[in-house]
Order: structure tokens, then C-alpha cells, then sequence
């Protein structure tokens, strides 16, 4: 699987690009990351009021799909964009 | 008066919305529940108003007549900015004024590909208008359902140049080592960046939309005139933002104003023949289908503010 973190994200994660073995649902992902990378990260990936969901702040595509507030299963073969939007629409 | 309003936004930095939602003036005045809905796109966000997603939205002009051209009930009651449209590339292209000329200018780009925001937005309607006015073809417009996925295809050399927001710009060149080569004021005097446009039903909620577009004005007036505060307030509602690259996008191109002038309607109606020839619209809506500047008339009834400038911050 590939992890492209773009705007408010690489500068936390260190890399643009990631590829790591994952299979399972994303927010168990966003979890992962979020131990690995810290508190900071955190706060950015995961809705602090409900554990286990995603920030309504962070943008994730996957297979270049906009996954809203859905948690999906992921196979391990995806690409998956993950990013703070602030560029403007 | 309504009990809950659902607002339709876009990140750009300098539209209102990022100020309201932080400072919960549309609760606190108006007593509504906000539920607030990010969008990618202007025409992400009409698709969301033809399905009754969303009751209000900020949105470039452009994209509305789209949808107003296809049948969504659609009016705009309220300004916000004009001239958000900024074409960045890299180093190795002239910009306009060293370039000879829009054509020649233009004609660098034949064979490259340049970054949009998805088909049909207002920056990919003033590009595609350039183009087709100054009879430059073989330029790669490559559409994309978020800005922020620009300055990636940039890094990884699948851009030359980029079109979209201020904040793009500023990320590209921070990021990308790109420079402005066209700026906003060039690209399309007075356009439409954004507006206040809701679903043709609401405006029997009388009361709602001018107190909506009262709180919207006094949103503008506080980046015209406390850009700091409001930059500060903007950047602590987006995790992972700071005040100076907010305080920067403001000051890319300060035309705030929550005012329908004529000249920004003007510029507005002079899209529609430009979109019908570029195949985005076939029955265009009238005029005076458009706008309802009834509640905006008497919200701001002075001269507009567009041209104003802002303070310098030191």
C-alpha cells in the first residue's frame, strides 16, 4: 500500500510518501499512524470526542475515491492521499 | 426562523465561512444549528445542492450558472471576492508581463500540461476562455477533484504550471519553487470568485439570509480590516495552518466585500456566452435569474468595498 501525505501532513510524517503492509479498515490505519507519529498527528487524523473515527478535518482518498466519514476495508493494494485542504476549491 | 441551516464550503482560506464556523456568530446571532460541508469543488458543491444536500453555499459564480443552466433552483444573494484566479509555473516559464503578449505568453504552455481544479470551476472556465480567445491549442488542461493534489503532480514532474486559488499559488511556490506568472488582476477583471448562493426555496426565510448575510459582511469587513485577528482566528479553525500563510493568501488579492456592485454582476454575465461556447452551458439562465440582491441592498448599502485595500501587517 502507498501513503501520499500531502499538505499539513508530511511535514509531521517527515516523508511525502510511504509504502507499508497493511490490510484492514482504515480507521485502524489512521490508529497506527497516529501511535507511530504522535500526539500532533493525532489530533489531526482522529476525531477526538469519538475514539476510533476520523477527523472531519482530514481529506483521505483512496484509489483517488473522496471516502467522506466511511471507514473502509482496505486490501493492502491501494493508493491513498491523505491531506489537510486548504488549497482552496 | 430556522432551526438549522446546512452550509456548503470550500477550504479556500479567505472565503468567510472558516471565520463563521470559528466564531459561531451564525449560532450565537442567529440561533441555527450550522452543519457545515466541505467540498472539493465549486461543481462538487452544486451536485450537493441538486440533491438537496446542502441549503447555502460559497461558491465561484461559474459553477452555479452551471447548475442554474441545468435546473437547480439556484440564486446568488450576496458577493464575498472578486479576481481569485492565479496562474503559477515554474522557473523556466516567462510570465505575462515578460512575455510578448497574452498569445505568446500562452502559446509556452502548447504541449505542457496545467493544473486545474475540476472542470467547470471558475478557474478552469477563465483558463479555457484564454485559451480559446487568444486561439492557443495543445494546451494539456489537467482537471483534479482537489487543489491540494497540485503541488504533489508538480513535484513529481506531471505538471508545468498550475490555475487555482490563492492559496494554491502560495503552496506551489512554497513548496514547488513555482512563481506567479499571471496574476489575479489579469486574468479576468472583477470575476466572481466566490458568492453567496442558496436554493431558490430559501428565500422565503427572509430573516435568515439577511442575517446570514449580515454576519458574512461583518466576516469580510474583519479581513479588510484586521487581517491579523482574522488570519489568527482562520488559521486556528484548520489544523496544521498558520497565521502567516493565511495573513499571506489574504494578501494575494484583497478584494473582500459582501456587496453585489454592478460590476461585479457584469462580470458575472459576461461568463455565460464564454460558457456556452466552451460547451459547459446550452440554455443559459437570464439575467435576472441569477441574483437577488434585494437582502444584500439593504445589508451593504454603501459603495463596495472590493477595492479597498487592506492594512499591511507588520
Amino acid at each position: 500500500m502507498k501513503l501520499c501525505f500531502l499538505s499539513g501532513l508530511k511535514e509531521i510524517i517527515g516523508q511525502e510518501e510511504v509504502e507499508i503492509e497493511y490490510e484492514g479498515k482504515l480507521t485502524d490505519l489512521l490508529e497506527i499512524l497516529s501511535r507511530k507519529h504522535g500526539e500532533r498527528l493525532r489530533s489531526l487524523l482522529l476525531d477526538p470526542e469519538t475514539p476510533g473515527k476520523k477527523s472531519a478535518f482530514v481529506k483521505v482518498l483512496v484509489e483517488g475515491e473522496d471516502v467522506g466519514q466511511a471507514d473502509p476495508e482496505l486490501s493492502g493494494e491501494e493508493t491513498i492521499f491523505l491531506f489537510m485542504p486548504i488549497a482552496g476549491g | 426562523m430556522a432551526s438549522s441551516l446546512r452550509v456548503g464550503y470550500l477550504s479556500t482560506l479567505y472565503h468567510t465561512s472558516h471565520l463563521l464556523r470559528q466564531l459561531r456568530w451564525l449560532e450565537q446571532d442567529l440561533e441555527v444549528e450550522c452543519r457545515w460541508q466541505l467540498y472539493g469543488t465549486g461543481p462538487e458543491m452544486v451536485h450537493a445542492f441538486d440533491g438537496h444536500d446542502i441549503d447555502i453555499g460559497y461558491i465561484g459564480l461559474p459553477p452555479a450558472l452551471i447548475g442554474m443552466a441545468r435546473g437547480v433552483p439556484l440564486v446568488c444573494v450576496g458577493g464575498g471576492h472578486v479576481e481569485g484566479t492565479v496562474m503559477v509555473a515554474g522557473p523556466s516559464f516567462r510570465s505575462l508581463t515578460e512575455a510578448d503578449g497574452v498569445r505568446s505568453f500562452l502559446q509556452q504552455f502548447r504541449n505542457r500540461r496545467v493544473g486545474i481544479p475540476a472542470a467547470g470551476s471558475i478557474h478552469d472556465v477563465i483558463f479555457r476562455a484564454l485559451l480559446m480567445e487568444h486561439s492557443v491549442t495543445d494546451v494539456d488542461v489537467v482537471n483534479t477533484p482537489w487543489a491540494d493534489l497540485i503541488p504533489y503532480a508538480f513535484r513529481k514532474g506531471e505538471l508545468h504550471a498550475a490555475v487555482g486559488t490563492p492559496p494554491l499559488a502560495l503552496l506551489c511556490e512554497r513548496e514547488c519553487g513555482t512563481r506567479t506568472v499571471m496574476p489575479p488582476e489579469s486574468l479576468w477583471p472583477f470575476n466572481p470568485s466566490y458568492g453567496i448562493v442558496v436554493r431558490r426555496e430559501m428565500l422565503k426565510q427572509e430573516d435568515l439570509i439577511e442575517g446570514f448575510l449580515r454576519l458574512h459582511e461583518g466576516a469580510c469587513n474583519l479581513i479588510r480590516e484586521s487581517p491579523q485577528r482574522a488570519a489568527r482566528c482562520t488559521a486556528s479553525a484548520l489544523p496544521g495552518l498558520d497565521e502567516p500563510f493565511v495573513r499571506g493568501v489574504y494578501a494575494v488579492s484583497p478584494k473582500y466585500c459582501a456587496s453585489l456592485p454592478e460590476a461585479y454582476v457584469e462580470s458575472t454575465l459576461e461568463f455565460l456566452p464564454v460558457m456556452k461556447q466552451l460547451g459547459y452551458v446550452s440554455d443559459p439562465p437570464r439575467p435576472e435569474e441569477i441574483f437577488e440582491s434585494t437582502f444584500i441592498e439593504k445589508v451593504h448599502p454603501d459603495p463596495h468595498h472590493y477595492q479597498a485595500a487592506i492594512p499591511v501587517v507588520e
